[in-house]
């Protein structure tokens, strides 16, 4: 088991494979293979938990299709038909159970967003930054400013004369 | 957290968000969505630029001008140098071809994408691209290349000992395209040179007529099966696995 602690203090008992899912746990585990208690300033419990979530889903269904295939091997039947099918419905599984999970408030998608990146975890940084992208996806320029509060620094004359330069993009 | 949770409507959290990923979010937009960006505000003002991948949709734009789809082109694509690498390109074509694209132009995109290092290709809906076939097999940095053609299963020609490309890193092959039945050799032989591959789909059947045992594929789908995934990569595959 490995000891992780939030930026607000909270400690999170996990195991190591899940606190693997995260690239720099896993290079400081190889580095220090001795270590128990990695301390993550850049995350609070909140958020934590919800990775953690992520983590833990994602590995226990990682190793639930290897122990079905070595219950394959030691059985020893020669069509991978189980298999295939157990996979198939897994990953049918564990993308509708990721799509119900991104589910989230806008701030929660940021911290997300940030703690993946941050912890280095590929599958969650691909889920939330397409989560993000597809909010940004069929909205007019004006639209994407109000969803996301974003404040337009253009002059009318700035932003007309940028709209010149890509026409493409904006027929 | 508390300062933003107590008025998070007025909030941009988007804009402080760091550089890359940004980017990474842009690169997962069509392209003609992430240029549109460039306007919202100057943090986005040039950041659709540094984006990865070039998604080009021509299908959008079939009642464009030619020098729309030139202008396009050269912004996001033909404009790139070698220091903004391309990782990734998709090409939505359209059948047939929306006037005035022509197929030597789709090819001097190709030519400037293996300029750029390109490693991931995708080419959709495109209604017959013998044209461009060449310009596609010489970018030999590939690790992915998808050809995804539903409707118009055009037959194309590998003219055995001649136009057979060399993927040395080429990891997925996702031809749904169909071969002429006097083809299989240069089908087998451009297999050949695709040392790293791991996953493959065919359309139609050629792998019935093809020897395949002496591939090293995880992953072998024919034709449309709703369920394409026979094996993990590598998982228990000394060798071709189970062709249905």
């Amino acid at each position: 088991m490995i000891t992780l602690t939030s930026s607000d203090g909270v400690q999170f008992d996990v195991r190591e494979a899940v606190a693997k899912e995260s690239q720099i746990i896993r290079d400081m585990i190889q580095d220090d293979c001795v270590i128990t208690n990695i301390p993550l300033a850049n995350v609070n419990h909140k958020i934590l938990s919800i990775v953690l979530e992520y983590c833990q889903m994602h590995v226990d269904k990682t190793e639930m299709e290897v122990n079905a295939s070595k219950h394959q091997t030691t059985t020893g039947e020669g069509s991978s038909s189980v298999p295939v099918a157990l996979k198939v419905s897994s990953n049918k599984n564990l993308n509708d159970w990721d799509k119900e999970f991104i589910n989230v408030d806008l701030d929660t998608l940021y911290d997300l967003i940030l703690a993946a990146n941050y912890l280095n975890i590929s599958g969650l940084l691909n889920l939330t930054t397409q989560a993000a992208a597809d909010i940004i996806k069929g909205k007019t320029t004006e639209e994407i400013r109000a969803t996301f509060n974003i404040k337009n620094d253009f002059t009318p004359e700035e932003e007309a004369a940028i709209r010149k330069e890509n026409p493409w993009a904006f027929e | 957290m508390a300062s933003y949770s107590s008025n998070p409507n007025q909030i941009d959290r988007l804009s402080v968000l760091p550089d890359e990923v940004l980017i990474t979010i842009l690169s997962l937009l069509p392209t003609r969505i992430a240029a549109r960006t460039s306007v919202l505000s100057r943090r986005f003002r040039h950041l659709w630029k540094a984006s990865p991948s070039v998604d080009l949709q021509f299908t959008y734009l079939r009642f464009f001008k030619h020098s729309t789809y030139v202008t396009m082109a050269n912004s996001a694509l033909l404009s790139r140098t070698p220091s903004n690498p391309l990782l990734r390109l998709n090409l939505e074509i359209g059948s047939p071809l929306p006037c005035d694209l022509t197929d030597s132009f789709i090819s001097s995109l190709l030519v400037h994408a293996h300029a750029l290092g390109l490693r991931h290709l995708t080419i959709d809906d495109y209604c017959y691209f013998q044209p461009v076939l060449s310009s596609v097999f010489s970018i030999s940095s590939l690790e992915s290349l998808s050809f995804r053609l539903e409707d118009y299963p055009f037959p194309i020609f590998l003219e055995p000992g001649k136009e057979v490309p060399t993927f040395p890193n080429l990891k997925h092959l996702d031809m749904r395209i169909c071969f002429h039945e006097y083809n299989f050799e240069a089908v087998v032989t451009m297999l050949h040179h695709c040392p790293a591959l791991e996953s493959l789909k065919l359309h139609h059947k050629p792998a019935g007529m093809l020897d395949l045992t002496s591939f090293i594929i995880g992953w072998l789908d024919e034709d449309y099966d709703p369920f394409p995934i026979l094996l993990e990569p590598g998982q228990d595959a000394p060798n071709l696995y189970n062709i249905i």
